[in-house]
């Protein structure tokens, strides 16, 4: 993706600097499309060019875990070990080797990297709406086994334990209810 | 803004990363029932966080999410569709045909049953045309274009931009309008990256952030 240039999404044609920031829509150059494009300063901003790592000069230097023949540049903030600036992956400030930042994102210890959560709160509550008996009791595993379970990030739903606790127990009540009924009568 | 409670603020629209076209989820309606609505896929969502915007998709088991922080967003781009209009089109054509055919019963019991189903097209039509032109919505960062299918509506675009333009422009500054073409020029004319020997010539440049430096003889 170039910096600086905006594609229309239709075409894939450069839109000129004429349409940015425009009240209403205008019409792409080359197709024609109506388009709307709002730029913010980011588009211009300059990138460094990533390193890719000193070769070591002088023997018995401090080199890189990974890379024995680059440089030492910074340890990793989690595990300590030497990187180059290669294997240097900058998160938050933080200086995390490869396998750090790829076992943080697997245990979900780095803040603000996690990209997945499963929903089981949501699903135990689901179930309890469901009348049948074996949802019931579904319900209620599932709302004790991950009660402590982080919920969405968004909405967590903490009322949906409880409840699904309490709509779980009522279903099953009620189908006992119903089968000494029947066994009744 | 957001609390420490409740980190995210919900923006308005939601939106479906159909895994078939829409019209044919309309068509399987009518073979399989309530079943076409698997094939709409992913649920989409935007939510508004502190530092980021947050885009979230939910499976119906899993949420998943993509995080795009204020001060590294490039561009919204809108795009006008014509889905509108064709929607607008084939539900005034029903309302027309049921209207036609109420008219036209005898019976009637069964013009009231015509005219309840035309009435009810009409809601839909006089909804469709009340929420205004439908869009496909985009963002853009260094990296990537993504399509962000809740925001459908280009009055609903619009009322989102607004609440995330100050928060942009708090992390990034403003961008005045006479500045854009001055900072293009700018831009295009000075090597992004480039390094200057002592001699004054450039050796490298990055014209491309992702893509590695061009070396100039």
């Amino acid at each position: 993706m170039n910096a600086q240039t905006i594609q229309c999404p239709r075409c894939k044609r450069e839109v000129g600097e004429t349409s940015f920031n425009q009240p209403d829509l205008t019409q792409c150059p080359s197709c024609g499309a109506s388009l709307q494009v709002q730029v913010f300063p980011a588009l211009f901003r300059r990138f460094a060019p990533g390193t890719d790592g000193e070769l070591l000069m002088v023997e018995g230097e401090s080199s890189c875990f990974y890379h024995p023949k680059k440089k030492a540049e910074v340890p990793c903030d989690a595990c300590g070990r030497f990187m180059c600036g290669l294997c240097d992956c900058q998160v938050k400030g933080q200086h995390l080797c490869p396998a750090c930042l790829e076992s943080g994102h697997r245990k979900k210890t780095i803040q603000g990297m996690e990209d997945m959560r499963m929903l089981h709160r949501r699903q135990a509550f689901v179930l309890a709406l469901i009348p049948f008996l074996i949802t019931g009791i579904a319900a209620i595993y599932m709302a004790i086994r991950y009660r402590k379970e982080p919920g969405s990030l968004v909405s967590p739903m903490h009322w949906a334990v409880p409840a699904s606790l309490i709509l779980g127990s009522l279903q099953i009540l009620g189908y006992l209810l119903l089968i000494v009924l029947i066994v009744k009568s | 803004m957001a609390s420490a409670s409740k980190p995210y603020r919900r923006l308005p629209g939601t939106g479906y990363r159909y895994l078939i076209p829409g019209w044919t989820i309309v068509l399987l309606f009518f073979v399989i029932g309530i079943f076409a609505l698997f094939f709409r896929g992913r649920r989409v969502q935007l939510w508004q966080g502190e530092e980021h915007l947050l885009f979230v998709e939910w499976d119906g088991s899993r949420e998943y999410y993509k995080r795009f922080p204020y001060r590294d967003i490039q561009a919204f781009i809108v795009q006008g569709t014509n889905e509108g209009r064709i929607i607008s089109a084939i539900l005034a054509a029903v309302v027309l045909i049921f209207g036609a055919l109420a008219l036209a019963a005898g019976d009637p019991g069964g013009r009231i049953a015509l005219l309840v189903v035309a009435g009810f097209f009409g809601l839909l039509l006089l909804g469709h045309a009340l929420s205004g032109p439908t869009c496909k919505g985009f963002i853009r960062t260094a990296v990537q274009l993504e399509e962000l299918p809740s925001l459908t509506r280009l009055r609903r675009f619009r009322k989102v931009l607004e609440r995330l333009r100050p928060l942009i422009e708090a992390a990034q500054g403003q961008l005045a309008s006479g500045e854009i073409q001055a900072r293009m020029q700018e831009a295009s004319q000075t090597p992004s990256g480039g390094e200057t020997i002592p001699g004054g010539t450039v050796r490298y440049v990055v014209d491309d952030p992702n893509a590695p430096p061009r070396i100039i003889p």
